[in-house]
């Protein structure tokens, strides 16, 4: 477990064994180093685009509140139950952000 | 080698003759996928296969069986060697461009389903290309194809449209692979497993008319012509239960009911995945799927008249 202040000033990245495809509403997961396939919903997938382009997650909360019109507190929380959903999947990786 | 032939997006070079595989046409563009199909002593395939360096990647067993009944070993270097009881031995290259079969001594029809049903599939898709669990058939030059378990009627579908002014393009195992728009379709061996209700069903006029009988087993196996080359993938048809016989649409593809339609499922590399995942992804975005509704008392030729009048229909939409 990651603690969420940890999280929030990390670089989030998608790791090279990876790969995630939109099929209409559903984003396939999959990891090619276990061979599982993981499925996210719409609003996780445009989470996980805007995450992966962020310098720190902090900043990819503050464009997700901006995007999804909510409060930043209550998208904060809800990022970090995904990303560290995705971590224990080992389908993300959390880096320096000034790496 | 004896005939040149296309099949699963391969040219096939075979020193034997296989049904379904007639040699192509002079001055006709074949693949650029090569696969050589030999035919070789048991004693002489196993020679060289070293038995306890090999990965057994997939077994099946029946009911009361001591001994698996058929098998698949991977080698990094020497590819695959495949068993199946009462269809013989094969071993196929790491890359997919030679096959070589020890075949029991059996008719060739026989055991040469075990060769297009199991072998070729796998050697498309160490070439790169992607099977998939259908079957189908092409109008116009756009081919459709119907995905669903194993029995649940497929091949007589296919049979059905043939029979209605179709083209056939594969029984089973759906060979595709990107195009520059969308994803094409390659033909498989002119070979239709009919299982004995559906022959019964069809009549023996229908039958003759559909093709030449190459033998029985299990299912009256039919020889049929086929599609002459690659064809564009227009639409996808989900076998689905439901009381009445229907063509729907879906909302959108279930990713689910794509991915696990793959047919090869014993070699999975991460560069497979990665392709077969890119593959599902554009068949979600680039071609239409349908649920085709298949009520428990239905025959094939009212799915099939089914899917000839959507599928017309489209056509006249396109057209307008």
């Amino acid at each position: 477990m990651v603690a969420e202040g940890e999280i929030m000033q990390s670089r989030l990245r998608v790791p090279e064994h990876v790969v995630y495809r939109s099929f209409g509403d559903e984003t396939v997961v999959v990891n090619l180093r276990s061979g599982k396939y993981h499925g996210l919903n719409p609003t996780a997938a445009r989470m996980l685009d805007v995450l992966s382009g962020s310098p720190t997650v902090e900043d990819g909360v503050r464009d997700l509140a901006h995007e999804f019109d909510v409060d930043e507190q209550r998208i904060r929380s809800d990022v970090s139950t995904l990303c560290q959903a995705l971590l224990d999947r080992e389908l993300v990786e959390l880096g320096d952000p000034d790496a | 080698m004896r005939d040149v032939a296309a099949a699963f997006g391969l040219t096939i070079e075979s020193s034997f003759a296989v049904p379904g595989l007639r040699p192509a046409a002079a001055g006709r563009p074949l693949p650029d996928r090569r696969c050589r199909l030999l035919l070789e002593d048991a004693r002489v395939l196993d020679r060289d296969w070293p038995f306890g360096e090999d990965e057994r990647v997939q077994e099946e067993s029946f009911e009361e069986d001591i001994e698996p009944a058929r098998t698949i070993d991977r080698h990094p270097e020497l590819g695959y060697r495949l068993y199946a009881r009462h269809f013989g031995l094969a071993r196929v290259s790491a890359d997919g461009t030679e096959v070589r079969c020890a075949p029991p001594e059996v008719e060739p029809w026989r055991w040469q389903r075990f060769l297009v049903g199991r072998i070729l599939p796998i050697a498309a898709v160490l070439q790169g290309l992607e099977g998939f669990h259908a079957s189908a058939v092409a109008w116009d030059g756009r081919a459709m194809a119907v995905l669903g378990p194993s029995g649940g009627g497929k091949s007589s579908i296919a049979l059905r449209l043939l029979l209605r002014g179709a083209s056939f393009v594969t029984d089973d195992v759906l060979v595709l692979e990107p195009g520059a728009d969308g994803v094409i379709a390659h033909a498989g061996p002119g070979v239709v497993g009919v299982r004995g209700p559906e022959e019964l069903a069809l009549g023996r006029a229908a039958l003759e008319r559909a093709g030449r009988v190459l033998g029985r087993s299990d299912k009256a196996y039919l020889e049929v012509e086929r599609a002459s080359g690659p064809v564009a993938l227009d639409a996808l048809y989900f076998l689905r239960g439901g009381a009445v016989a229907e063509v729907r649409e879906p909302t959108q593809t279930d990713p689910l009911a794509l991915l696990a339609s793959t047919f090869v499922t014993s070699l999975w590399t991460p560069e497979r995945q990665r392709n077969h995942l890119d593959l599902c992804a554009r068949l979600a975005s680039s071609v239409p799927s349908y649920e085709l509704i298949r009520p428990p008392d239905s025959d094939a030729d009212e799915l099939a008249a089914a899917i000839e009048a959507h599928a017309r229909a489209r056509n006249m939409e396109a057209a307008a």
